[in-house]
């Protein structure tokens, strides 16, 4: 995984899901999950929950990172 | 409720970000409008000085947007925050009427400089008649608002408690 990769980007396509996929799956449009993984958007928790499910991961997985020292 | 957001096309996506944005737009179409219509009320009404006619329909639209912004702000519980008790809606109608009357005293005084003093006690009267019925509207609009909003937050509080 690059340093600039978000987790979220490697655990999809670990999954080997295209960002169309993950979106149809948790109802979103695509840029959606590009801007997620851009780390430009802030989705909701609930978004969040839905994408861990889709992904069969958790949340610590797909959204922490640590914080700059 | 949801039926009536499709229909005007506030809420026609599933997609929170896109939902965001749409409602951002409409947000600001609305901002933009009232913003119109202050400025044909300021230009036509206060410096043109045309007749009512002109201007009425402005004025209306931004009545209209301030009573619907504040009843909003009133149902989602956030015309006031820092109400959210009896004993803080009581301190805070307190201020609200020592706000209005000292306030409502200066307005008043420089009303009376600038239109000059009554002459009589009838006019003295309709001064203070006046004087009365603005503070207690500004006191009445206040409690109203204020009260409703408390409601929706003890509501949220006692179903989060629960």
């Amino acid at each position: 995984m690059s340093p600039s990769m978000s987790p979220m980007k490697s655990k999809r396509m670990e999954q080997g899901w295209t960002q169309q996929q993950l979106a149809d799956r948790v109802k979103v449009t695509r840029q959606t999950i590009a801007l997620i993984e851009a780390r430009k958007f802030n989705p909701s928790l609930k978004l969040c929950l839905e994408i861990a499910y889709a992904l069969h991961t958790d949340l610590n997985t797909l959204f922490w990172e640590e914080a700059d020292e | 409720m949801n039926k009536l957001k499709q229909w005007l096309g506030i809420e026609t996506v599933a997609d929170e970000r896109t939902q965001m944005r749409e409602l951002r737009a409409f947000h600001q179409a609305g901002l933009f409008i009232v913003v119109l219509a202050m400025l044909d009320l300021i230009v036509r009404g206060f410096i043109l000085d045309r007749p009512a006619s002109h201007w009425g329909a402005s004025l209306v639209y931004v009545i209209v947007y301030v009573l619907y912004a504040l009843a909003k702000m009133a149902l989602e519980g956030v015309y006031d925050t820092e109400v959210d008790d009896e004993r803080s809606f009581k301190k805070k109608m307190k201020q609200h009427f020592w706000t209005h009357l000292t306030g409502g005293l200066f307005f008043a005084i420089v009303m009376l400089f600038l239109r000059g003093m009554p002459d009589t006690l009838n006019d003295w009267l309709k001064v203070l008649a006046t004087f009365v019925v603005v503070i207690a509207f500004l006191q009445l609009y206040e409690w109203v608002f204020t009260k409703i909003s408390l409601r929706r937050t003890q509501k949220e509080l006692d179903q989060s408690d629960s």
